[in-house]
């Protein structure tokens, strides 16, 4: 599973401690998601969608 | 997320004041077998086996009172209790992540834990066989707190 937030949250000029807040989750768990080692629950990539006003297609993608 | 049965984290921090001292008075209970005097005492058994009795046909008691030493019981308990809060406590940030790496750990405990009772039943013999599985009570808790301790660090070592 490929994902995009990092781009994402470096356009919004967020740090990973600014999304893990604004999501309810640690700092761990964020660097752990834009390093491909977790992939987050539905929930959790809505949550980040959400944050980001887009699509959670836009954000996570599958491998090809 | 929801974290049902997990406790505050603050029982962590009562876990590990007595799991540690009850870890080391049982492992000096174990091999010196230390039983101070006024621990002694009669307490209720639901089943007891006294080979003195074999002879006379009562070796079986059931629903009975004994004369027993409760040091290895005290032990047994206080690390039982420590190992339970350590294992259960929520962490400051307990979101889903933790708990997939909790849970993760407690089916790695499970396998390592079977896989270590397999080679006992087939290598170990005799009274050697009650001693480690008298070890092997606490051998899950052992595994899990290492397992998922080390997990925590290393996720916190790879974020900085």
């Amino acid at each position: 599973m490929k994902n995009t937030v990092k781009k994402y949250r470096v356009i919004a000029e967020m740090t990973q401690q600014d999304l893990a807040q604004a999501i309810s989750v640690s700092r761990q768990t964020i660097h752990a998601i834009e390093s491909g080692k977790y992939v987050p629950s539905t929930e959790l990539a809505l949550k980040i969608a959400r944050e980001f006003s887009t699509k959670v297609e836009e954000l996570f993608q599958l491998d090809d | 997320m929801e974290t049902r049965f997990l406790l505050p984290h603050r029982a962590k921090t009562m876990g590990w004041l007595i799991f540690i001292p009850s870890l080391l008075l049982g492992v000096i209970q174990f091999f010196s077998t230390y039983e101070p005097k006024w621990l002694d005492a009669e307490v209720p058994a639901l089943f007891y086996t006294d080979w003195l009795l074999a002879d006379k046909g009562e070796r079986f008691l059931f629903f009975t009172l004994i004369q027993n030493n409760l040091a290895d019981e005290i032990c047994a308990l206080l690390l039982l209790i420590g190992g339970l809060l350590l294992v259960f406590a929520r962490e400051v940030h307990e979101d889903e992540m933790i708990m997939k790496i909790r849970l993760e750990s407690m089916l790695w405990s499970a396998r390592v834990n079977g896989i270590v009772i397999l080679f006992c039943i087939i290598f170990i013999y005799d009274i050697t066989f009650y001693y480690v599985m008298v070890l092997n009570l606490f051998l899950l808790f052992f595994l899990f707190i290492g397992r998922f301790e080390w997990a925590l660090r290393s996720l916190r070592r790879e974020s900085e």
